[in-house]
């Protein structure tokens, strides 16, 4: 079954590619590809679900435990689910009268395969290299579709989430011995008696807030366009991956400290649930426009 | 003599003979010239390739040829032969593929650099050794210097003056290191360093101390390293390339001398582990405010170069079995990058801004993007590889280093961003040419397929680095391959 969950992961990257070589001509076509990929990967995830923790791993660099493991547990697949949808959503809000070109729905569809990566990643290096890939993939996303904020701040802010990130699961594999998620987990206790370990507990808070934290939070008109509608969407899942991550990374947190690490998520959860109602708000009233 | 012991002469005596060919054949012989040109940087490719896949299991080879001189070739020195011809390679296709006139002296100045390069990787004898790096640094710089007096006249002296007085103070040192031991044999030199006379040991400590700065400035790292990014942006791209090797034979000469010579044992003075680390950490700081702060695109990627140069001194750090594992990757990082960056910024520079040069343009920038993205480390390129082998390799200065490497990682993005938001001005762009090639393109692209395979073939890549830095600090096996030819 872990076929399933290779597959979960290759089908959005099969489709980012068939976007681009199938769908040159007609140009709506691109479009039907990206949402017929995203569906089959929303499916896929649900037939996940009902199979248990699948898991598949693949050697990378063992001698820096860097490999490509992934699982997935209800958390992950439920994250990954959410990207799905999102994901889902942000191709729909392209009309078909005006279809963007082929390469924003490659954009969009790299982006999801990095996205899901980063949420099913079993290895605390390879969940941040697939970080940083989704916040590529959110930058040239935004870069695709002419939004009129700058992605380069965003995907600063990305990037230096993820480096935090990095260092904290440096601190906590250099602790552990290994990179394995599931090892560290097992061992949070041993995590919790080292001297860094505040310091990577607040490298984690302060990689996942970075991550949540490029929003576009400014204020737009109340008929905001669909551009801004879909960088709002793509800035929704960018910062559903920061949560995803911290949510999977939780129990590493000292007893003591979880009630914290669970009031932010709740609280950036509620935001972003705040974010999603006005972008699709925004969305249907800019296509009620039209 | 077996046959491996004769691979040293191939090595030498292909590049010096092709060289000397192509210096005396007629001007209107292209087909000729390029035909010698192209069959000389295969063979001496294959030679090399065929000498680290031998090299993988066996103990150094050392040879003494005529006048005494004695090569020896190990894992390090055979490994960067290769890179040195197979970026000679490149850029003599490059050349070729941009279809500019043939010129039979630039043609064999290529092969006589290629020589210095790789009698700098196989001598054995510490003069010879920075005779061949200061020839090979003068030789490759020559066309900067000129090309700087022409964009910009008053570069040249302030260059030429750093240049003096870095071989001035190289000089000293080597004489400091004669009077102090008596001999520039590394062999011996690695024999008697640690048991000088207790009054000769401050001079011998000095002269490494002199030593190390000299050769990180020869790479073009701190503490006078602005110097390069100028310069390097007046060449022409073949040359550019050879400053690649050319950093590549100063970063080898400082492994060399520190793990063999002047190795960290208790009882002798021991200056490297002290200062290669601030010197990384001040080239790389220094490198990232100057990729923000240029304009021109060559400019910013020969700082991006000089970038990955202090995090391979970063990574020899303390001159010890993991972090020399990490810099001998970083090695194989810094030469594939390093070349796709300055082509890819070449040919950038070639675009023209008419629509039908478009996909020309954005395949330009393309390649441009993802060598800058591997420069800084982002994944799955082998930038990240380096950096995470880099980092666990730190683990015991963490917090400085981390801090830096993180805060210079982020500036580096910065100004690649920065970059990518600015439209080449027409001052920048190089249009005598008319354009990118697409051969060029294939060339440059050539590299970034290498680069990948690199990042996908990570884990051999590194046990080969960490097998080299094994055998980098097996003094005894070096010394043992030496004694069997005295």
């Amino acid at each position: 079954m872990s076929a399933v969950l290779l597959c979960v992961l290759l089908l959005p990257l099969v489709g980012a590619v068939a976007s681009l070589v199938l769908a040159v001509e007609p140009r709506p076509l691109a479009g039907s590809v990206a949402a017929g990929s995203v569906i089959a990967t929303a499916l896929l995830l649900i037939v996940t679900m009902q199979n248990g923790a699948l898991a598949v791993s693949l050697a990378w660099v063992p001698q820096l435990g860097l490999a490509l493991d992934f699982r997935a547990d209800p958390v992950g697949v439920l994250f990954a689910l959410a990207l799905a949808l999102l994901t889902l959503r942000l191709v729909l809000a392209v009309p078909r009268r005006a279809p963007r070109s082929p390469a924003f729905f490659g954009a969009v569809l790299a982006f999801a395969a990095a996205a899901d990566a980063a949420v099913l990643a079993d290895n605390l290096l390879l969940m941040v290299a697939c970080t940083q890939l989704s916040a590529l993939g959110a930058y040239l996303l935004a870069r695709l579709d002419g939004s009129a904020d700058d992605p380069a701040i965003a995907l600063g802010i990305r990037i230096a989430g993820a480096l935090a990130l990095l260092l904290c699961a440096l601190i906590v594999g250099d602790a552990v011995g290994s990179y394995s998620r599931d090892a560290a987990l097992s061992t949070a206790a041993m995590v919790a008696r080292q001297p860094l370990q505040p310091v990577a507990l607040a490298l984690l808070l302060a990689g996942t807030a970075l991550q949540a934290s490029s929003l576009p939070w400014r204020k737009r008109p109340a008929a905001s366009s669909l551009v801004d509608a879909r960088a709002d969407l793509g800035a929704l899942a960018s910062a559903i991956v920061g949560i995803g991550i911290a949510a999977r990374l939780e129990p590493l947190a000292a007893p003591r400290m979880q009630p914290l690490l669970f009031f932010v998520v709740l609280v950036t959860v509620a935001l972003l649930v705040a974010l999603a109602r006005r972008a699709t708000e925004a969305a249907r009233h800019a296509e009620s426009r039209r | 003599m077996n046959a491996l012991s004769m691979a040293p002469f191939g090595l030498l005596a292909l590049p010096l003979l092709s060289g000397a060919v192509l210096a005396g054949i007629e001007p209107r012989r292209v087909a000729v010239g390029r035909a010698i040109s192209a069959l000389s940087f295969l063979l001496q490719l294959l030679l090399a390739a065929t000498l680290v896949a031998k090299q993988l299991h066996d103990a150094p080879v050392a040879v003494r040829v005529a006048a005494g001189v004695l090569l020896v070739l190990d894992r390090l020195s055979a490994w960067m032969i290769l890179a040195a011809a197979a970026i000679a390679l490149t850029a003599f296709c490059y050349d070729a593929a941009a279809g500019q006139r043939w010129s039979a002296r630039v043609a064999s100045l290529l092969h006589i650099q290629l020589f210095l390069a790789v009698a700098g990787y196989l001598v054995a004898d510490l003069a010879s050794l920075w005779l061949c790096t200061e020839a090979s640094l003068l030789l490759a710089l020559l066309p900067a210097y000129r090309a700087a007096r022409r964009v910009r006249p008053t570069d040249g002296p302030t260059f030429l003056t750093v240049k003096i007085a870095a071989t001035l103070a190289g000089a000293l040192a080597l004489a400091c290191i004669y009077l102090t031991t008596g001999t520039f044999d590394l062999a011996s030199l690695a024999g008697i360093a640690p048991t000088v006379a207790a009054g000769d040991a401050a001079l011998l400590h000095g002269a490494q101390v002199g030593l190390l700065v000299v050769l990180v400035l020869t790479a073009a790292g701190m503490p006078l390293l602005m110097w390069a990014p100028r310069s390097h942006a007046a060449l022409p791209a073949s040359s550019l390339l050879l400053c690649v090797v050319q950093c590549g034979l100063a970063i080898y000469v400082l492994l060399r001398l520190y793990t063999l010579v002047f190795p960290c044992v208790a009882a002798g003075p021991c200056a490297a582990p002290g200062l290669a680390l601030p010197l990384g950490l001040a080239t790389l700081m220094t490198a990232v405010l100057g990729a923000f702060g240029v304009e021109r695109l060559r400019s910013m990627a020969a700082c991006l170069l000089i970038m990955m140069l202090g995090l391979t001194l970063i990574a020899a750090g303390n001159f010890r079995a993991g972090g020399l594992a990490v810099a001998v990757f970083y090695l194989m990082h810094l030469t594939l990058t390093g070349a796709a960056l300055l082509l890819a910024a070449d040919l950038v520079m070639r675009s023209k801004p008419e629509p039908l040069a478009a996909p020309r343009r954005r395949a330009a920038w393309s390649i441009a993007s993802l060598a800058g993205a591997s420069a800084i480390g982002l994944p799955p390129s082998s930038g990240f590889v380096g950096l995470i082998a880099l980092l666990q390799a730190s683990v015991a200065d963490a917090l400085p280093v981390w801090t830096l490497l993180s805060s210079s990682t982020l500036v580096a993005l910065a100004a690649l961003l920065k970059r990518a938001n600015v439209v080449p001005r027409a001052a920048d762009s190089d249009l005598r040419n008319g354009g990118p090639q697409p051969l060029q393109l294939a060339v440059a692209g050539a590299l970034l397929v290498a680069l990948a395979m690199l990042s996908i073939a990570a884990a051999p890549a590194l046990d080969f680095a960490r097998a080299t830095a094994q055998q980098l600090l097996d003094r005894r096996a070096y010394l043992e391959s030496v004694a069997g030819v005295r």
